[in-house]
């Protein structure tokens, strides 16, 4: 478990950073966190000639407001979502989605970003992010574009970024005053990757649901929102029969996968009952809102 | 309660500090990957990436071209230089490959070729230059097809894939069968898991031909043995050296044979280079020859109407994966001593095959085969308390060895020591409330919800002494004889410098050896000091194995003390002009039994068998320093208990599955247990948690998964699921102490109890959650897709 040679560039800033991968193109990987990147270097899954540590740019490492959002830095540590005070009040979501993560020595080194690029499908942030509608800043020496998560993944474990470009900030809208949200997952362990996960938002107006966005995860090749079901949801009462079919559109929709640890039926079975559980956490959520 | 010790105890029996924990804790004790030499090299291993296939050729012509590489051993030619790896004498020759595969491969994993380079980094890079050529044959992966006549054979020298094949048969179990008025019967299967310590294996090896002399630094379990007999031209002499290691859990054992010898040849190839060898994770997981208890269970046990069992019948189908080379089918074997666990039944019939497939051979875990098999036992007295109407604790009562039955003498010849079940059992229900948790258990089934509640019950054998009784037949006829020692010296500071015979290993030896000689002595636990002995030529030991340390150290230790007190008195004797049978030893001095009169401190009388030899009566011996090898004083017969121990215990646990998900939350765990004299409660506590955390592994997370062609699925911790802190409750432990008449201080093993248990307790109140479905689990991994399975399968009938 020893990783094959490499070139170890540290970058100090951004312009040093996309420099570096404007010259190496797709031979280079970034190392953020290296929760991921670390035991796939090991394995030698993961075989870069270029390994560009990001680490150490200062002006990557901060969660400021910005309009009606909230942006992260590339650097930022995931443990930062559960005690940060601009993330509990605008998307307090992200600190239930900390919860279901893993480990606390994990959290400390892996970053909010990486999670979403390394893009696991069965990982929280990236469908978190999707139901959120957060987009992604991605920097290259011809300038920066935003990309919308909902449309960075491109099947299991790739994304469309560009082999120059760095993803240098998450920014994540500010939730709906009294919405309603919930992140459930069925795992293992405490603390690993999903065998089946769904994020929910929901805002009411007045009986009726106003606004309502759910992504899933570790249900197909990606984190990806569940627009049909979200259809069926919005405008309506809410209603047991209305969420269980809701729940049989999700089950038969996705498109899971079968490994070790679970069957694609198993995972089907369980995708139903998690966008049960987490409608119902998120209805209740929005209606303690709308009380307080 | 009253231990009784043969010594003022002011440390035996508390739940002290533990003194080895400073220096494990700061990282300063000398593991196997700390030590450094120079000009060492490093191992890395090419590993064959089919279960089963024949090497047609090897090129090792980049690999050895790469800057850094010294040398590239292949399996063909390791083969001419050694000989195959251990197997069974008597039992099943010719079932190992050698340290590495020369012409075929039996398991994915199984290592090809070996490079030594100047850092591991190198030799995996060019590990991954070197060129296989396979022919790809059919895997042998079910144990059950493994044993039809048209199988692929993993060894084309033998007839079949069978290992062998033994039927032990005591009492009339067929007639016994056929008496009783309820029969119950099931088939069972047992997760492949094995233990996972912190640090993997790893070896150090240095053959200098000049001086004709191989030496092994490993981070072996088992000290003092020699692998000389491993080579065609061996050394002149060779020497294992084991450093402190951090866990075994059997995995320390054999599996090092395989790296001891190619780490050996390496360094031979290389003029005497040290060579260096450390097992990485994924190799443990894939490779490392520690898989157990692979096993499929078919059981038939016999009642009376009012709940006595008569007869059990088991029959065992042991996957061995690909070789014998550990001597680990043996583990079979280990349940004939506590047959019929805790329960009074005269017929008894075990039957058990073993065969060989293309997986990861298996190896030695904590338990040794116990915990599979008390899991069968406990789970058909569960059947059988269902099928009478009886409460599960009721029915164990109703066929529990009595208390005035010890010794009992059990169908297989050996003999329990001691014990009084019925009051563990009831301690355990008490402080469990076992009433109320069958109340709320009834409760929530009203709502429609899941809950199970177990009471299972367990035995321990503890502090092996010889292979004798059951155990000689895998030793091929042979008995023996498993000592232990202990050396102790007195400074002329009245210190003393204990030395043991075996590595630390994490069980806590050095603190209770620490805890008797300050005792014995009378002196404060800072006036001891533990270590492991250098000495090149050491006193016997077997080291830690078969709940065996707390048994046979403290025979050993208080041997030696006696050894050395008999000593210092006898020159006290001498110095006082009192005879020696008026002298005792108290508070660190020998004074006049009684307390009166002059004492003379210890030290002085070290000091002066050191410095004044002239004062010493003239037969005695003047070296404050003495050896002490325990060996039982028991006949090595075809009868009798390998064990001289056998501890038990109660477990209690209230689980709940969740209906939709299948998984299993674990709300309570109750445990009991007897196991003799506590020399420390808190070490004691530490092992029963411990066990705990590998039975809840091995039942609700760990198993190692292969696919219909051989192919291991469970090769990183990603999906060999330890269980974590959040997964294993800390359960609550009451202690009940009956000692042990045969042992020193009245000690038991425990080492092993609370693994042997615990498969029991959760596969037992999986099921009884289960039971208002009306389906059982019989798998013993309650993996939650398993569990939703059945409740699928319910929903559908």
């Amino acid at each position: 478990m020893k990783p094959v040679a490499f070139k170890y560039l540290k970058p100090a800033t951004v312009e040093e950073a996309t420099a570096f991968l404007a010259e190496y193109g797709s031979e280079a990987k970034i190392l953020a966190g290296g929760q991921s990147m670390m035991p796939m270097l090991s394995m030698r899954i993961a075989r870069p000639s270029v390994l560009v540590d990001i680490n150490e740019i200062a002006e990557l490492t901060y969660i400021r407001a910005a309009d009606d959002a909230v942006a992260i830095g590339s650097v930022t540590r995931q443990r930062r979502l559960g005690d940060d005070d601009l993330v509990a009040e605008q998307v307090p979501v992200l600190a239930s989605a900390l919860k279901c993560m893993s480990h606390p020595q994990i959290q400390n080194r892996g970053t909010v970003v990486g999670s979403i690029c390394h893009g696991d499908p069965a990982a929280e942030l990236p469908a978190v992010a999707i139901a959120l509608g957060a987009e992604l800043t991605a920097c290259s020496q011809a300038g920066t574009r935003t990309i919308p998560v909902a449309e960075f993944y491109r099947g299991y474990y790739r994304n469309i970024l560009e082999p120059d470009e760095l993803v240098s900030e998450v920014n994540f809208p500010a939730m709906l005053p009294g919405c309603g949200w919930s992140v459930v997952e069925i795992s293992r362990r405490h603390g690993d990757l999903a065998l089946a996960g769904v994020a929910s938002l929901v805002a009411f107006a007045g009986e009726e649901i106003d606004h309502v966005r759910i992504a899933c995860f570790g249900l197909g090749k990606a984190a990806h929102r569940l627009v049909d079901a979200e259809s069926l949801l919005k405008g309506q009462r809410t209603s047991s029969e209305l969420f269980q079919e809701v729940a049989s559109l999700v089950s038969s929709s996705v498109k899971p996968m079968d490994d070790s640890h679970a069957s694609a039926e198993y995972r089907r079975a369980l995708a139903a009952e998690l966008t049960q559980r987490s409608l119902f956490e998120a209805i209740e959520r929005a209606k303690q809102g709308a009380a307080s | 309660m009253s231990i009784p010790v043969p010594f003022k105890s002011k440390y035996v029996g508390q739940s002290v500090k533990r003194v080895e924990d400073p220096v494990l804790l700061t990282g300063r004790a000398r593991h196997i990957d700390d030590l450094e030499f120079p000009g060492m090299l490093h191992v890395a291993f090419l590993r064959s990436p089919h279960a089963h296939a024949k090497i047609i050729s090897f090129d090792v012509s980049a690999a050895s071209a790469l800057p850094g590489v010294e040398c590239v051993l292949t399996g063909a030619e390791l083969k001419e230089e050694t000989r195959p790896l251990n197997t069974m004498p008597g039992i099943a020759s010719g079932w190992s490959g050698y340290a590495m595969a020369a012409d075929k491969v039996r398991y994915a994993g199984e290592a090809v070729a070996a490079v030594a380079a100047t850092s591991r980094y190198i030799a995996e890079d060019a590990a991954e230059l070197i060129q296989v050529e396979y022919e790809i044959l059919d895997a042998v992966v079910d144990p059950e097809q493994a044993a039809l006549p048209e199988s692929a054979l993993v060894y084309e020298n033998q007839e079949s894939n069978v290992l062998f094949e033994r039927n032990y048969t005591y009492g009339e179990p067929d007639r016994a069968m056929k008496e009783a008025d309820l029969v119950v019967r099931e088939n069972y299967r047992f997760p492949r898991v094995s233990g996972n310590p912190l640090e993997t294996v790893g070896v150090i090896a240095r053959w200098d031909s000049v001086a004709d002399e191989l030496t092994c630094w490993t981070n072996t379990q088992s000290p003092g043995g020699s692998i000389r007999g491993s080579f065609v031209n061996p050394p002149g002499r060779d020497q294992i050296t084991a450093q402190p290691h951090g866990g075994s859990f059997g995995t320390k054992m054999g599996a090092l044979l395989k790296y001891e010898i190619t780490a050996a040849l390496l360094s031979r190839l290389c003029d005497g280079r040290h060579v260096k060898y450390i097992e990485d994770r994924m190799e443990h997981l894939l490779a490392s020859s520690t898989h157990a208890w692979d096993r499929r269970y078919e059981a038939e046990f016999g009642f009376t109407s009012d709940g006595r069992c008569t007869v059990m019948k088991v029959r065992l189908l042991n996957d061995v994966g690909s070789s014998c080379e550990n001597s680990a089918p043996s583990m079979c074997w280990k349940p004939l001593v506590m047959l019929t666990g805790p329960y009074k039944v005269q017929h008894f019939e075990y039957d058990m095959a073993a065969v060989v497939t293309n997986k990861t051979p298996e190896g030695a875990y904590r338990g040794y085969g116990v915990p599979p098999h008390t899991l069968v036992i406990e789970r058909l007295m569960d059947k059988a308390a269902v099928a009478l109407g009886m409460d599960a604790a009721e029915i164990r009562q109703h066929n529990f060895i009595q208390p005035d039955e010890f010794p009992y003498k059990t169908p297989t010849g050996t003999e329990y020591d001691s014990g009084d079940y019925p009051a563990v059992l009831q301690l355990a229900l008490e402080k469990a409330n076992y009433e109320g948790l069958k109340a709320e258990q009834q409760r929530r089934r009203d709502e429609g919800r899941l809950v199970g509640l177990s009471v299972v019950f367990g035995i321990e054998p503890g502090g092996v002494w010889a292979m004798t009784g059951p155990f000689r037949d895998w030793l091929g006829g042979m008995g023996a004889i498993n000592p232990e020692s202990a050396a102790i010296s007195i400074s002329a500071e009245g210190t003393f410098d204990v030395e043991l015979f075996y590595a630390l290993e994490g069980q806590g030896q050095p603190t209770f050896a620490t805890q008797i000689i300050a005792d014995y002595f009378g002196v404060t636990m800072e006036s001891v000091r533990v270590s492991q002995s250098d000495a090149r030529n050491p006193a016997p030991s077997m080291g830690p194995a078969g709940s065996r340390q707390a048994v046979v150290l403290t025979f050993a230790l208080i041997g030696a003390a006696d050894k050395l007190a008999a000593r210092l008195i006898r020159v006290a004797s001498n110095l006082l002009q009192t005879p020696a049978d008026q002298l005792e030893i108290a508070d660190g001095s020998v004074q006049l039994k009684g307390g009166q009169g002059p004492t003379l401190p210890l030290g002085q009388i070290a000091a002066t068998m050191t410095f004044r030899p002239d004062l010493l009566p003239d037969e005695i011996e003047g070296n404050p320093q003495v050896t002490y090898t325990w060996r039982a004083n028991r006949p090595v017969d075809t009868e009798g208990s390998p064990y001289l121990s056998y501890a038990n215990a109660c477990h209690v646990a209230l689980v709940e599955v969740d209906r939709a998900t299948g998984q299993t939350s674990i709300e309570r765990y109750v445990i009991a247990d007897d196991c003799g004299t506590r020399l420390n409660p808190a070490m004691v506590e530490g092992q029963v948690q411990g066990g705990v955390a590998q039975g809840i592994g091995a039942t609700l997370f760990e198993e190692y998964v292969y696919d219909e062609y051989g192919q291991p699925q469970s090769v990183t911790f990603a999906d060999y699921l330890m269980p974590s802190i959040y997964e294993v409750p800390m359960t609550e432990k009451h202690a009940f102490v009956t000692p042990s008449p045969l042992t020193a201080l009245g000690v038991k093993g425990t080492g092993e109890g609370a693994i042997h248990v615990t498969p029991a307790a959760i596969f037992c109140a999986v099921n009884d959650a289960l039971a208002p479905l009306g389906v059982e689990l019989e798998h013993a991994n309650a993996k939650p897709e398993r569990v939703w399975q059945l409740i699928q399968q319910a929903a559908n009938i």
